[in-house]
């Protein structure tokens, strides 16, 4: 009975020892560093391994444009500087300044990008590959429509109808305006322009009527607050289906974009598949019912 | 029945270690929550890092002084979403050892800290009698004097160095 007891005891003194242990280990900092350092590791600190490679690293980006090799004292200045360097790092580690400083974050996050993309820059593309790309995706690279054209605007919409009547007797549009002595041609472009860079000059509204409008045709006056406009159309060059020799360039540009594309959200999948992510869903709510009253 | 009075005491004390030991790990699993930050205003949590309600307040802020209309509740999950691919990148990162392999994020890291050492010098935080320099100096030979520094290898081929690092 008191063999059993005393079994026992000890075996309840072992567990709670054991307990304790992992309370500690789990509670202290310590980082663990097995002894597989690499081969060539000159020094660790703090368990972080300073290799030759990395000593050799630093000599080249110190010596880039010198032949000649360092003397013994600068590369023992110099690993000198390397231990600096790792303590400093584990100390701004230590200080959270890796996660906390807004431009340190945004470095981070473009490394990871830049590692995740590293492929898609360097991948071979065939011949093949761009052309198949290009038959699925034929949309994309097309010219978009152009029109040139002139815009007059007037204070007096009378004077607007005056002008119109003129330019359909076949007078130019300009010297029609002109001969109104109130309308003012409004300053874009002669070239050709396409309807994004239109939309810029003109307002949304005039763009629309000017792409309704046919080659040689001029507007109904156009009245928007103060002002009634003329629009006359000189050009209009129709959408247009670049052929693959054509737009091999832009094939292949679009094809690595959204292959790196593809690539990041890939990664970010298998981030988020792979991380404890937890959201509080109450203060959204809450945040979601604020955010309407304000709008309101 | 006397050695029975003896060892129930052990056994009471055993057991309520025993006791105080398990609602130490439970507390381990439970507990993270508040510690990481919880309750101190954070919106999520991803993996050891939170992202506080206030840089969440931030990041709409932004979002609606770029945005015409209205923001929706679609907008509020955008921003949020994008604030945890930020922060899964940067823990990304951290773990691809990045700020010691990034030349620009280790200057950048290392330029930060140099910094606030000098900041702090300036501001006759530490030493007046002490030079910018000199307290860098102080401050490295403190992470040195707590740091576990040891030499693996004296001379290698071509590269010789000293036995001692201090």
């Amino acid at each position: 009975m008191s063999q059993t007891s005393h079994f026992s005891k000890s075996v309840m003194r072992i567990v709670l020892a054991l307990i304790g242990l992992i309370l500690v280990l789990v509670g202290s900092n310590t980082h663990f560093n097995l002894t597989n350092y690499p081969p060539d590791t000159l020094v660790t600190v703090n368990g972080y391994p300073i290799t030759q490679s990395a000593l050799r690293n630093a000599e080249k980006r110190i010596q880039s444009n010198s032949s000649d090799p360092m003397n013994p004292d600068d590369r023992e200045f110099l690993l000198q500087r390397l231990i600096d360097d790792e303590l400093l790092l584990q100390h701004a580690d230590d200080l959270d300044i890796l996660t906390t400083d807004p431009g340190i974050r945004k470095l981070l996050v473009r490394s990871s990008i830049d590692s995740i993309i590293e492929d898609s820059r360097s991948i071979p593309i065939s011949d093949e590959q761009l052309r198949a790309f290009y038959e699925d995706h034929k949309s994309v690279f097309q010219r978009p429509g152009r029109i040139r054209l002139k815009v007059a605007s007037f204070s007096n919409p009378e004077m607007a109808k005056d002008a119109r009547e003129i330019v359909k007797k076949e007078v130019p549009f300009k010297l029609a305006i002109a001969d109104t002595k109130i309308g003012e041609l409004i300053n874009i472009p002669s070239s050709l322009l396409p309807e994004h860079v239109l939309r810029r000059y003109l307002g949304s509204e005039l763009a629309a009527v000017a792409l309704s409008l046919s080659e040689n045709q001029i507007s109904s006056p156009i009245t928007l607050g103060e002002f009634t406009y003329l629009i006359y159309v000189l050009t209009k060059e129709p959408e247009q289906q670049l052929s693959f020799d054509d737009s091999r360039l832009q094939v292949k540009s679009e094809y690595r974009s959204r292959h790196r594309q593809n690539a990041l959200t890939n990664a970010l999948t298998h981030l988020r598949k792979h991380a404890d992510i937890r959201v509080d869903q109450s203060f959204l709510h809450q945040l979601a019912q604020g955010s309407k009253k304000n709008d309101l | 029945m006397i050695s029975e009075n003896k060892l129930s005491p052990n056994y009471r004390s055993i057991a309520l270690l025993f006791i105080g030991s398990l609602i130490g790990i439970s507390s381990l699993f439970l507990l993270p929550n508040k510690l990481l930050g919880y309750d101190q205003g954070a919106v999520a949590q991803i993996n050891n890092a939170v992202i506080r309600k206030d840089e969440y307040d931030r990041a709409i802020a932004l979002f609606r002084g770029d945005k015409r209309g209205p923001i929706t509740d679609a907008d509020l999950n955008l921003v949020l979403r994008k604030l945890i691919e930020e922060e899964l990148l940067v823990q990304a990162a951290l773990r691809n050892d990045s700020p010691r392999k990034d030349m620009k994020i280790r200057q950048r890291v290392l330029q930060t800290l140099l910094t606030s050492i000098q900041t702090r010098s300036a501001a006759g935080i530490g030493d007046p009698s002490q030079s910018a320099g000199e307290d860098l100096k102080f401050y490295l030979n403190q992470l040195r004097d707590s740091a576990d520094i040891q030499m693996l290898k004296k001379v290698s081929d071509n590269i010789l160095v000293t036995s001692e690092i201090d």
